[in-house]
């Protein structure tokens, strides 16, 4: 990801070997609302399957045993 | 695209379930129209059942079930974020918080895949956003012919929700 890094003072970049990290710091307010609110829908969804699974739903799904 | 979904019986009786969808949910309009042929898909993984701690057997399931999916699909992206409402069981209090953990714990089995199967056009962009007292994490798994789109993707990931 080029674009971050030009950006040194707030962006730092790490490559290591096929693994890039780039650290935002100081995101905005609304930037970090944003990201709480995508993992609260994410746990939400994953609730779901968890109540689908406790109510019987999936017993027609092939489980795969390890 | 339909969505992947694969559920798993670990030796020791957990159940893992793995979901992979088309999810553009986090990206702007614009990137969405640059897409064109390629999907961006994201990762949900939940233990149904029980408790033990996840062994490096189920952890090579994931590993392959996720890299399976990949190679099948060529012109596909993978985006997903590390979740940090649901612990990690196992994980004593004051270590780091979960999402981090997940992230680095991903990062790790990417690299040890990659390592094993001799992947070299494959990449990981990890992504972390920083607040004062907050963290979030989302990576990004793409082939090197897709880098210019993962760039458009982690510059929406920066700026798009400032906007």
């Amino acid at each position: 990801m080029l674009i971050f890094a030009s950006e040194k003072s707030r962006f730092e970049k790490r490559v290591m070997a096929n693994t890039e990290y780039i650290t935002i710091k100081n995101a905005s307010r609304k930037v970090l609302n944003r990201m709480r609110q995508i993992g609260i829908d994410k746990a939400q969804r994953l609730q779901e399957v968890q109540k689908r699974w406790d109510a019987g739903e999936y017993k027609n799904t092939e489980i795969v045993q390890l | 695209m339909e969505d992947f979904i694969r559920i798993f019986r670990s030796p020791t009786g957990d159940v893992y379930h793995i979901t992979l969808s088309e999810d553009h949910s986090v990206l702007s309009s614009e990137v969405i129209d640059t897409l064109r042929d390629v999907n961006i898909v994201g990762i949900e993984l939940r233990r149904l059942a029980g408790r033990n701690t996840t062994g490096h057997e189920v952890m090579a399931v994931l590993e392959s079930t996720i890299a399976d999916f990949f190679a099948e699909h060529e012109n596909v992206i993978i985006c997903y974020y590390c979740d940090f409402i649901n612990p990690i069981p196992h994980t004593s209090k004051n270590t780091m918080p979960p999402q981090e953990y997940r992230s680095r714990l991903f990062a790790n089995m990417f690299q040890r895949y990659s390592h094993q199967h001799g992947i070299t056009d494959v990449r990981l962009s990890v992504v972390e956003i920083n607040g004062i007292n907050e963290k979030y994490y989302f990576h990004v798994i793409y082939r090197e012919t897709h880098s210019l789109l993962a760039s458009m993707i982690g510059r929406d990931l920066k700026e798009g929700f400032d906007k």
